[in-house]
């Protein structure tokens, strides 16, 4: 007996060969697998985008502190006398004498997105020279840093291009006061380049937050002192703050946002698979039954059920597959690298980009061909089982 | 040419269930059926005439009794056993042809060597003989839809005997043709019982058709005419 595949080739021939008899409700089923894939991905590649972005902008060696219980920069406060006491702590790296400490506040500010012409909420980040110094990986890119002790604004590239009036030179009325901007920051996939950067003193003044701060950074010697420097944090009964490397502080407000994103995703698109999943199965009994004759035919010669089935589970798998291939192409093109914003755990916006990566596409392909496999499943049986004596009926 | 036993019947039995009442389509019947015969199978609607063909054919089974092809019994044969043995040796003839109608003429008359483990070289060898034989060489990149009902009868008969089966079995094999056309498919049918010495079993309702045949079996109430009988 000639080989299963043979047989099988030959049924999968004249499947996919009868498409065009079908072919409105080949195009629907192509159409909707298309539109989950896309759909997945777009969810997906939007939690990488932003996972990545906050991934990436943090130091395993820089320590963020924030008050205890605080799980934003926003909600936190930190006291002077407090500062002071973390600036005599363990393991802290200096700088010309210095210990490398950056006091920061942190406020929201309003701007309006350039997508949308609508108001959104930014941060603008109070820092001093050791703010700057601390993060290796800003550089100005456009115009010059600002100059202590006036009102001069950076920044950040992604805020540039997402959001209205913070082109050089430009004046920002931000809170009470008119800030120049004088300078355009980049710090490559990080969530800093999200923010406006000013003086911490004029900062302070301007908002009426003298003597407070929301965040102090610290640059240890080693990654290990971060722990050592939240154990003196907590001996300490002055000092009721957490202390964490800015890597994992980052990295759980990333999976806070990005499970958001995630969860709502593949809800989203099971839930599309299934009305698309309901398209392959009437596509593929319409395909069995419009080809009943044919079936019959070739088990009545001598092809076996199992060439049957697979060659129907075949002719699924081949419309899902031409579905995914255009929802991912799609999806790679529209989305892929497209910047957008969207509110952090700081409650402000995080600029970020759709990453798709070569997992993301394996992913949407398995769902395409899940749809395609179950879609195919019972009409694949049918065709296999379809009683023989029925030959005489036509 | 040999004229051995091809099918032996005994005892068959054949009951149709619908609803609580059982039909009884043949009871007891005992028939053998020699090599190189040509059979037609003529007698009214329900009478159980294109049961028997499928049941010679392993498309369906009896209640009760035994088929032997040759030495080998059949009737209790598996599924896939069935497949097995109608790709080997059964060729099927149908009233309306049964053709793919997305492949040609060539490609549908090639599908039963799909079931064979033959080299290209000889699948194109048979198929191109196939044709020849039921003068369609011409039409081999044809589709169905391109041919006649004629022509496409004769696809369906170079299909039937391309794989060289010992036996064809034809379901009205011309009840879809006008008269002319009817003769023509039945004078192929007797070249290859004549000069292929195939074994040919005809279904007909068509007395003319039957004329084609060396032996003519009337079946009527389960029996066949036993004179006829060989």
């Amino acid at each position: 007996m000639g080989h299963l595949s043979q047989q099988t080739l030959a049924i999968i021939n004249i499947n996919i060969r009868s498409i065009k008899n079908r072919l409105g409700l080949s195009i629907s089923t192509i159409f909707s697998v298309a539109l989950v894939v896309g759909v997945l991905l777009c969810f997906l590649a939007m939690s990488k985008g932003f996972e990545k972005t906050l991934e990436g902008s943090g130091s395993e060696d820089v320590a963020v502190i924030l008050r205890s219980g605080s799980m934003s920069e926003l909600n936190s406060v930190i006291t002077l006398e407090q500062a002071r006491i973390i600036e005599s702590g363990p393991g802290i790296r200096q700088w010309q004498g210095k210990p490398m400490i950056s006091k920061e506040s942190y406020i929201v500010v309003d701007a309006i997105k350039k997508s949308s012409n609508t108001p959104a909420n930014i941060p603008l980040r109070g820092i001093d020279k050791m703010g700057e110094i601390i993060r290796e990986n800003i550089s100005i890119v456009k115009g010059k840093m600002f100059t202590p002790g006036t009102n001069e604004i950076v920044v950040g590239q992604a805020l540039l291009n997402n959001f209205k009036g913070f082109g050089l030179n430009s004046q920002v009325k931000l809170g009470n006061a008119t800030w120049e901007v004088v300078g355009i920051f980049s710090s490559p996939g990080t969530v800093f380049e999200s923010e406006l950067w000013a003086d911490i003193n004029v900062v302070q003044s301007f908002f009426k937050r003298s003597g407070i701060f929301q965040t102090i950074r610290v640059k240890m010697k080693k990654p290990a002192d971060v722990k050592k420097l939240d154990e003196y944090s907590k001996n300490d009964p002055r000092l009721k703050l957490d202390t964490k490397s800015e890597k994992d502080f980052y990295l759980e407000q990333a999976n806070a946002s990005s499970d958001l994103i995630f969860y709502l995703g593949w809800p989203l698109s099971i839930l599309m698979s299934i009305g698309s999943l309901a398209g392959a199965i009437n596509t593929m009994y319409n395909s069995v039954v419009s080809r009943t004759r044919e079936i019959i035919t070739l088990r009545v010669i001598g092809f076996n059920a199992t060439a049957t089935f697979f060659g129907t589970i075949i002719e699924s798998l081949f419309l899902t597959s031409i579905g995914a291939t255009i929802g991912v192409s799609c999806a790679y093109l529209l989305f892929d690298g497209l910047t957008t914003s969207t509110l952090s755990g700081n409650f402000t916006q995080v600029v970020f980009s759709f990453k798709m990566t070569f997992k993301l596409f394996i992913k949407a392909i398995y769902l395409s061909l899940g749809i395609g496999i179950v879609g195919g499943l019972m009409p694949a049986l049918r065709a296999a089982r379809m009683p023989l004596v029925k030959i005489n009926s036509f | 040419m040999t004229t051995e036993n091809l099918i032996t019947i005994k005892n068959l039995k054949k009951t149709h269930i619908k609803g609580k009442q059982a039909l009884n389509i043949f009871h007891d019947l005992n028939m053998h059926i020699q090599t190189g015969n040509f059979i037609a199978i003529m007698g009214p609607s329900g009478s159980g005439k294109t049961t028997m063909l499928n049941m010679l054919g392993g498309i369906d089974k009896p209640t009760s009794g035994e088929i032997y092809f040759k030495e080998d019994r059949i009737d209790n044969l598996s599924e896939n056993e069935l497949t097995q043995f109608r790709a080997m040796h059964v060729g099927f003839i149908f009233q309306f042809y049964n053709l793919m109608p997305m492949l040609t003429a060539y490609n549908n008359v090639e599908l039963p060597l799909l079931l064979t483990d033959l080299s290209k070289e000889d699948k194109i060898k048979k198929i191109k003989t196939a044709l020849e034989i039921v003068n369609l060489s011409d039409r081999e990149s044809h589709y169905p839809r391109e041919l006649s009902g004629g022509q496409m009868q004769r696809v369906a008969i170079a299909r039937a005997i391309v794989s060289n089966p010992d036996i064809l079995l034809c379901d009205e094999p011309t009840g879809d043709l006008d008269r002319e056309t009817a003769n023509e498919i039945l004078g192929v049918l007797k070249l290859l019982n004549e000069e292929l010495n195939k074994t040919i079993i005809m279904v007909t309702h068509d007395p003319e058709a039957a004329r084609y045949s060396k032996l003519t079996l009337h079946l009527d109430k389960g029996e066949f005419n036993q004179k006829e009988l060989s």
